[in-house]
């Protein structure tokens, strides 16, 4: 029987269910394989009996904490797909401000239609424990399929332990540090086959961290290319600003000094 | 073959792409952006005989970066067939230098040893290459002739003098007496064009001074009395584990192995890439056990691998001093210093 699967989505700007979505010429060979019961980008029907949950976003409202506790209970497989489901993402860059601040600053006062927030945008990992990741922003449409094939199969999905900067190199791309270009790739995790730095962007780490990554020394190569650590400590955040997250850079990395 | 040295005209340069071309695949060094790569060249293209190093090592001709080594295919009756990619056409390189000659002589070692290759061998047999002395360093890094590199001259069919004015080439097979043939480039230097790249050869090594004070046989001996130096530790604090150093570096041989499958599982690929022992996850096998974990570690296997474990081996350094992995780290951690120290230890 083709395993049952759904996806979900919360806080986020639902651009990896469009990779999901953009896998068309293997699409009869994947439903050949899964039955989608739920997708909300793509169909109406809604089912709630599913072997394998895909979930997208992070939380945001005191809502989304029992609904995905719901949906962690139903499935058998809960994957977090994209940025914001794994690491917390883009939307936790204001967990370091009050939340009635930024919606004095955002929505200029009105109280309208603004709905209620939790102090924290949170990953997935958060409140249940997530199975499997798929990391980037957005997802890789090839690394998802590769990620159901895995789960088809019964085996673990593989997720590169190294850094982005081993596909910089195979790619023959020139560091782009040697440019005084701030990029994170070397502390960065792989999988997206260094897009960002092959066109010259700086890799802004939304795979989160590798397997073993050395905060120090990400400071001292930046310093070395002529920029400063704080440079380091704010591009980090970016991605990568949730508490636990944080922890793991925070000490190395200091963000108000002037080094 | 020693004294068949023969007068190339630059302009001919043209033309020996073009007779290569008829049966190989020819690269040589081309300017990307900010870095030289080897580039697949077309009569027209003016070639570089100056050029300082390439970012990737010639070892991607002969061991690709990645590369499949069978599809498979499972059967109604539940069987498997195996089919193997068709030969692809052999790469004629110009302009390698006697650190990546070197490096190929290692390459060749390495896949002839226990584990013997059938693939890497069978392209260095079938390839063509065009060595070109050097008459600078390439990289600041660079410390070639210390360890012997710089003179390498084989394997190479031909080998290139740049004396200014015109090529001097050295023929060193059959083969490549028979392509000098073919582009009209018979005529022997003259005794005057002798006699300048003798005094070139002279006064070359006074452009590479000497960066290590001692023979790159001992580096085996100082490297084992540095066996538990903090040397490792302090270096390894810089390292970022990014992999750079291996993936760069002309002597590296590690791969990975992989199926690429499709959807239902039945169908897929077999492919090796390459990784090297810097990388995370490279020394973690089955069951999840990783036999050389920590930084320190890992880094001081690179150096000892290059220093001690493949001389010890294959009768061969395992670095050539081609300046590629300090040139290309993000925070500039140099082999070149590491030997330094080591020698310089008690
Ligand atoms: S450009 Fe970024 S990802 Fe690429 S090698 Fe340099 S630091 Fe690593
Ligand atoms: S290139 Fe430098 S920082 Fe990167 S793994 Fe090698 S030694 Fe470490």
């Amino acid at each position: 029987m083709r395993p049952r699967v759904a996806f979900f989505s919360f806080g986020s700007c639902e651009g990896c269910q469009l990779q999901v979505l953009s896998v068309e010429d293997v699409l009869p060979e994947l439903l050949s394989v899964v039955e989608v019961v739920n997708f909300r980008e793509a169909m109406d029907d809604r089912g709630d009996d599913y072997d394998i949950a895909f979930v997208e976003g992070s939380l945001v409202k005191p809502d989304d904490v029992a609904e995905l506790q719901q949906i962690r209970a139903r499935a058998k497989i809960l994957v977090a797909i994209g940025a914001c489901a794994c690491l917390g993402g883009v939307n936790a860059m204001r967990n370091r401000r009050p939340v009635t601040e930024l919606a004095r600053e955002v929505y200029d006062g009105r109280q309208d239609g603004v709905f209620a927030a939790l102090p924290d945008a949170s990953p997935l990992s958060s409140v249940v424990q997530v199975n499997y990741e798929i990391r980037g922003c957005p997802i890789d449409r090839i690394e998802f399929l590769e990620a159901v094939r895995s789960l088809i199969a019964g085996t673990v999905p593989y997720v590169p332990p190294f850094a982005v900067c081993v596909e910089c190199t195979l790619r023959g791309t020139p560091c782009l540090l040697e440019r005084g270009i701030p990029c994170l790739g070397s502390v960065a995790r792989a999988g997206c086959n260094a897009v960002c730095p092959a066109y010259g962007a700086p890799c802004e780490a939304c795979r989160g961290f590798h397997e073993v990554p050395n905060f120090e020394a990400l400071g001292e190569a930046f310093f070395r290319h002529g920029m400063t650590r704080t440079l380091a400590a704010e591009k980090l955040q970016l991605f990568n600003n949730y508490r636990e997250v944080r922890e793991a850079w925070e000490q190395a990395v200091p963000s108000s000094s002037a080094t | 073959m020693d004294n068949e040295i023969y007068r190339l005209p630059r302009e001919r340069l043209d033309s020996l792409i073009e007779r290569l071309a008829r049966d190989y695949r020819v690269v040589g060094p081309v300017k990307q952006g900010a870095t030289w790569m080897w580039t697949d060249v077309r009569p027209g293209m003016p070639l570089a005989l100056d050029y300082p190093t390439t970012m990737l090592p010639p070892r991607q001709f002969f061991a690709p970066m990645r590369e499949t080594l069978f599809r498979y295919h499972r059967g109604d009756d539940g069987r498997f067939a195996f089919e193997e990619p068709a030969g692809e056409r052999p790469f004629a390189l110009l302009g390698v230098h006697g650190c990546d000659l070197t490096a190929l002589r290692v390459l060749r070692a390495f896949h002839e040893s226990s584990c013997r290759d059938r693939l890497v061998p069978g392209r260095l047999d079938r390839s063509f290459v065009m060595g070109l002395a050097c008459w600078t360093p390439c990289l600041p890094e660079s410390f070639c002739r210390d360890m012997g590199s710089l003179e390498s001259e084989s394997p190479a069919s031909l080998y290139v003098w740049d004396i200014g004015g015109v090529l001097l080439v050295k023929v060193q097979t059959a083969r490549g007496r028979e392509i000098m043939r073919d582009v009209g480039a018979l005529d022997a230097a003259t005794p005057d064009e002798l006699v300048a790249l003798r005094k070139r050869l002279r006064t070359r090594p006074e452009a590479f001074p000497a960066q290590l004070q001692f023979a790159p046989e001992k580096l085996a001996t100082s490297l084992k009395a540095a066996e538990s130096d903090i040397l490792w530790e302090a270096t390894a604090d810089r390292c970022l584990s990014c992999g750079r150093c291996n993936l760069v570096c002309p002597t590296c041989t590690c791969f990975d192995v992989g199926d690429q499958a499709s959807l239902s599982g039945g169908d897929g690929t077999r492919t090796r890439s390459w990784t090297g022992c810097q990388v995370p996850g490279f020394s973690r096998v089955a069951g999840g056990h990783d036999f050389r974990p920590g930084r320190a570690q890992q880094l001081r296997y690179r150096i000892f691998r290059k220093g001690k474990y493949m001389p010890e081996r294959y009768g061969m350094v395992g670095c050539t001093g081609c300046g590629r992995c300090a040139t290309h780290c993000p925070t500039h951690i140099s082999i070149r210093e590491i030997f330094l120290q080591v020698g310089r230890a008690p």
